[in-house]
């Protein structure tokens, strides 16, 4: 099997994002999500980039759902990680997890 | 908001038409909450991720076929203007050998008419837009998947190149609102050139 594929720190946000978001995550709600939990507004290119990209990789999967008239009629676009796009967010938090180990920071508490 | 058709337009012109329409429904959400102006804020900073992506995709090559397309465009506007130039100084010479009465009418005709020199100034101008279309359309076929891509690298060149020639040949009194203008007029001048990459972008979508 190959590794899962590094992940940079927006990919890991907007992969854990949609996870939380289960079947509800199009680019509204994805937004949204990042901006209640890390207190960060990101731009919209920023996102739908990244999106376009962790697609392009195989991270995600993308599929358009229902016009809506609140929407002038666009369909929205939902997506869903894939099991590739789990495995690397996983082995990112596991590098992450590794790293902390031992480490006393000040502002986060240890378990 | 009836004009968001250009903002998805713009945005089909860097990704595919479904994306576009997706990210203009989604902007659209926000609108309510966040009014009109974010909306194209959101538009513009979005495209400009998009090329952005685009260039960033191959860089190299992305600013050679930009600075070939420069190069390309810069000769033949020096021919053009050398064959204005041949073609005035010939007129002269023809001009200088009619009699003096003819001479008179002429000249009195092209100083109070004044159309000869729009009309000139007019076919000048359209000779190079249709230039830089055909160097836009060259440029995108090299490109595709990414066609406007290398035409912003030319852009860039070119605004490059005039920030080099103004830092190089600094001028004793600078006007930034006057420097701003031509800046943007360079911008401006490049249009024909998008419009062909556009044309070929649509050619290659249609023909799937």
């Amino acid at each position: 099997m190959s590794p899962a594929p590094l992940l940079g720190e927006f990919e890991q946000i907007v992969l854990l994002a949609i996870l939380r978001l289960d079947d509800d995550a199009y680019g509204v709600t994805i937004r949204d999500e990042i901006a209640g939990c890390t207190d960060r507004d990101p731009s919209p290119g920023a996102l739908y980039t990244t999106l376009d990209r962790m697609e392009d990789k195989g991270l995600v999967t993308s599929r358009y759902g229902q016009a809506t008239p609140q929407r002038g009629g666009r369909a929205k676009r939902y997506f869903r990680v894939t099991a590739k796009g789990e495995a690397a967010v996983a082995s990112a938090q596991r590098s992450y997890q590794q790293l902390l180990k031992g480490l006393k920071l000040r502002g986060l508490s240890h378990a | 908001m009836r004009s968001t058709r250009v903002a998805e337009w713009m945005l089909s012109q860097l990704t595919t038409s479904e994306r576009a329409e997706a990210v203009i429904g989604d902007l659209l959400e926000k609108v309510p909450a966040r009014g009109a102006l974010w909306f194209w804020w959101s538009v513009v900073t979005t495209a400009a991720a998009l090329v952005w992506r685009d260039v960033a995709a191959n860089p190299l090559r992305t600013f050679g076929l930009g600075l070939t397309g420069f190069v390309v465009v810069l000769v033949l506007f020096v021919l053009l203007v050398f064959v204005a130039t041949a073609a005035l100084v010939l007129g002269l010479i023809v001009f200088s050998s009619i009699s003096d009465a003819q001479r008179v009418v002429g000249v009195t005709h092209l100083v109070t008419g004044g159309w000869s020199w729009v009309v000139l100034t007019v076919v000048f101008w359209c000779v190079l837009a249709g230039v830089q279309f055909q160097v836009g359309r060259w440029l995108a076929r090299r490109s595709p998947g990414h066609e406007l891509a290398p035409c912003v690298a030319f852009t860039v060149v070119g605004l490059t190149c005039s920030l080099v020639l103004v830092l190089v040949f600094p001028q004793s009194t600078r006007d930034p609102i006057r420097d701003a203008a031509s800046a943007v007029l360079l911008v401006v001048l490049d249009l024909p050139l998008y419009a062909g990459a556009v044309k070929v972008r649509k050619k290659r979508l249609v023909s799937g």
